[in-house]
């Protein structure tokens, strides 16, 4: 009797522990987050460095999209913003890095189109796996 | 006993990474000296950035013109400086223009007045010529263009909308992106004042 209240305890007692260790884990494990670069009717080649991050929740994180303008003149280009999946939108800040938010690319060699963001954790219901994609389109400045 | 303590340590190890700063601002990898240059101050004197060095710098680019960013980011620097330094002369605001074709020192200078108002340690506002510009800009990777638009000013600027931490040692020690809280710039810079070897 006393040893099945024992096992009974140990039981209780790891249970107990491990979703204790789980929602901790859930709550300060970093977030994978995937940066992607397409283009969309723009001469361009998008390289993002990194192409994933580990991002811990509530840390700034700066990536950087590399843009190679293929083009024979600049090209104003706009880069809008898609998080996936589509249920984890509130759980990324992204920061405006640009007033105005048009850039021209020039065709003279890559230039360097910095985003900053960062994430909530995943917690019990969020997403542990981000992606944060930036599609650019051409613009025409107004 | 002994696993006891050891579930007493992961607990209070747990909790010291719940609770370490997290700075809202991105540190330069490596932290290393922040690049200088020269431009005209608001009061028509010649300016470098280092001979701010002794101070902690709070570095943002933009222009008078601008409707909604930059007059945002410079009460965000104000509220700052009010948190940290009100009265003292260890935090200094500079804003430096990206405008060169209209923004004058007398103009910066009316400009940054309407955010020092409270401190005996003005702002500095920030020109200079087309080219001293651009060699000010390129230095922090700042990028602007100048786009036609129907607006009363004939024009306006985009511009990266960023503000750089300078330490006293003149070392480039954070990014803030636009959007990041003045109480979280003041926090980071609180804690980087506290504890200058953090990174």
């Amino acid at each position: 009797m006393k040893r099945t209240g024992l096992w009974i305890g140990i039981t209780i007692a790891v249970v107990l522990i491990g979703a204790i260790g789980l929602v901790a884990y859930r709550y300060l494990a970093p977030v994978r987050v995937d940066i992607v670069g397409e283009a969309e009717g723009v001469p361009f080649t998008i390289e993002t460095i990194p192409a994933t991050v580990l991002a811990r929740p509530g840390e700034m994180v700066k990536v950087v999209y590399r843009i190679q303008n293929n083009n024979l003149t600049p090209v104003s280009a706009y880069g809008a913003i898609t998080i996936g999946p589509a249920k984890a939108q509130d759980q990324i800040e992204v920061f405006l890095s640009q007033c105005g938010g048009i850039n021209t690319y020039q065709n003279t060699g890559p230039e360097d189109y910095n985003v900053m963001f960062r994430v909530q954790p995943a917690g019990l219901s969020g997403s542990a796996h981000l992606v944060l994609k930036h599609t650019f389109t051409p613009s025409t400045p107004q | 006993m002994i696993r006891l303590r050891w579930i007493a340590l992961i607990a209070i190890g747990l909790m010291l990474a719940a609770c370490a700063h997290n700075f809202a601002g991105v540190a330069p990898n490596p932290i290393g000296p922040a690049p200088d240059f020269a431009l005209t101050d608001e009061n028509g004197q010649p300016f470098k950035l280092s001979d701010l060095r002794g101070k902690w710098i709070l570095l943002a680019y933009g222009y008078t013109h601008c409707p909604d960013v930059c007059p945002l980011t410079l009460a965000h620097l104000r509220d700052v400086k009010k948190a940290i330094d009100p009265t003292g002369d260890k935090v200094q605001v500079v804003f430096a223009t990206i405008d060169p074709e209209r923004d004058t020192t007398d103009i910066m200078r009316q400009y940054v007045g309407h955010f020092d108002q409270p401190f005996t340690q003005k702002f500095k506002g920030l020109s200079g010529t087309p080219q001293e510009i651009a060699q000010a800009a390129k230095a922090y990777n700042v990028k602007y263009e100048k786009k036609e638009s129907t607006s009363a000013g004939g024009y306006s600027m985009s511009h990266t909308a960023e503000v750089y931490l300078i330490d006293p040692q003149f070392n480039w020690r954070m990014t803030f992106p636009f959007g990041v809280k003045a109480e979280e710039i003041a926090a980071d810079l609180q804690y980087l004042m506290q504890h200058p070897e953090a990174k």
